[in-house]
């Protein structure tokens, strides 16, 4: 199968990240930060170096700064839930993902969407400005939409955010190993990623970076440490960490970020020329396309439909042809309601590295096949 | 030549102080104790050799807050 659905997750491994997986699992299956045996310790080095390539990488405040958790979403609930109280404001954008807004929906505080505009980023500055009031505490944005592409402006956002005194949270599910995501530089408190998407790590954890205090938890046990005190340990990261981490999981992290940097000068060139080649070979035909990523300030995820086809009759045709896309909603109406494909859904089209322009067109080709039934 | 064991808030603390000390030049490992600063439980402790004033200010100029540390000669 062709899998162009490296936004979901990247189907393809890099060999380093498969053999640090399996030489962790065959290994070292100790638990970390539990025990004192040589394997415990060995395992504790192993997620402490992990901590330290992700702190470095993401230009945050070192290795205690990084929580590893269940997944992005879980980091998104931990910072959302753990700092917003009742009476707070919050800003979000208007391409957030569920992620983001069921867990705000649910504590219940005030809160604004941002219209994010696909064309001037000065305008969505403007937009979320316009947005803060005065009980405002936080702003937390995706650093590039999962449905369409558009990277956020996250330096401008964060020098908005110093400005006012304001905590950015930053949904990086799509963006991280993508683009350059630095948080002291770009004033970014809370990062949450996804490693398993674009650091081409292993699915089953998530990494949550906090360069400021969370206060509250939404998750208390065992940490390994000052088990007579019957409440949660304040200090970063076990405080996050109750419950055993997914140690081969994270033991790829090195591999993954390593094969990232490696590769960072034609990553992102590459996947961009593949989306460049299927829009403009599609653009003149019956698809109607969300996004264009001949423009700048976008990330190789288009959404495209089939004139007024639902979209997963599309994606289940390319199936039945051996490609795989994910079609649908992708777990963020706002974006969906911004782009007025909410009853139809789109086809969602996102390449790695390991694609090329060889399967494009053959997908371009499958395509132009298609008929609507 | 003292040894120390100096108590550490957890093992995150345990390996940031030891690789510290290690890059300072002294002899570190890391041991798990369950009567560490005052018997809270569970905890980690760094091993160390040396003066203790200087293995103190590097861990200090590391952010790595000492709960407790015991000497011996």
């Amino acid at each position: 199968m062709i899998y162009f659905d490296n936004a979901a997750t990247t189907g393809h491994k890099p060999i380093t990240v498969v053999n640090a997986y399996n030489y962790d699992l065959k290994n070292i299956s100790a638990n970390p930060g539990r025990s004192g045996h040589y394997l415990s310790q060995r395992a504790a080095n192993i997620v402490y170096k992990a901590r330290e390539k992700i702190s470095d990488f993401f230009d945050s405040d070192g290795p205690e700064t990084v929580v590893f958790t269940a997944n992005c979403t879980t980091s998104i609930n931990y910072v959302l839930k753990g700092v917003l109280s009742k009476g707070d404001h919050i800003i979000i954008s208007d391409l957030e993902h569920n992620a983001v807004i069921r867990p705000v929906k649910s504590i219940n505080v005030d809160y604004t969407i941002a219209t994010v505009s696909l064309n001037d980023d000065s305008e969505t500055l403007r937009n979320f400005e316009n947005s803060i009031k005065s009980n405002t505490k936080m702003i937390f944005c995706t650093a590039a939409s999962n449905v369409i592409g558009k990277i956020l402006p996250l330096k401008k956002i964060g020098e908005l955010c110093k400005k006012h005194n304001i905590l950015f949270g930053v949904d990086a599910a799509q963006g991280a190993g993508i683009i350059p995501i630095k948080m002291n530089e770009m004033n970014i408190d809370f990062l949450c990623v996804a490693p398993h998407k674009g650091l081409y790590c292993p699915m089953g954890f998530g990494v949550l970076i906090a360069r400021k205090p969370i206060n509250k938890t939404i998750i208390e046990g065992g940490t390994g440490t000052n088990s007579l005190e019957l409440f949660q340990p304040t200090t970063m990261p076990e405080r996050f960490e109750s419950g055993t981490v997914n140690l081969p999981a994270i033991s790829t992290i090195n591999a993954g970020i390593e094969f990232v940097k490696s590769n960072a000068n034609i990553m992102f060139k590459k996947e961009n020329s593949l989306a460049k080649h299927l829009y403009n070979c599609l653009k003149n035909e019956d698809y109607i396309f969300y996004s264009n990523p001949n423009n700048n300030g976008y990330v190789p995820v288009i959404s495209f439909n089939h004139l007024d086809t639902q979209s997963d009759i599309v994606a289940q045709f390319l199936n039945d042809k051996g490609f795989a896309v994910r079609a649908g909603l992708h777990c963020a109406p706002l974006a969906h309601k911004k782009i007025g494909t909410v009853l139809q859904g789109t086809v969602r089209f996102s390449p790695s590295i390991f694609n090329n322009i060889g399967e494009v067109d053959m997908f371009i080709y499958t395509l132009k096949k298609f008929k609507k039934h | 030549m003292q040894r120390h064991i100096i108590s550490v808030s957890s093992i995150t603390y345990a390996i940031k102080g030891r690789d510290f000390l290690r890059k300072h030049g002294y002899k570190a490992h890391i041991e798990k104790k369950t009567d560490i600063n005052g018997n809270v439980g569970c905890g980690y402790v760094i091993v160390s050799f040396g003066n203790r004033e200087k293995i103190v200010s590097a861990l200090s100029v590391a952010n790595i807050k000492i709960l407790e540390i015991k000497s011996f000669a």
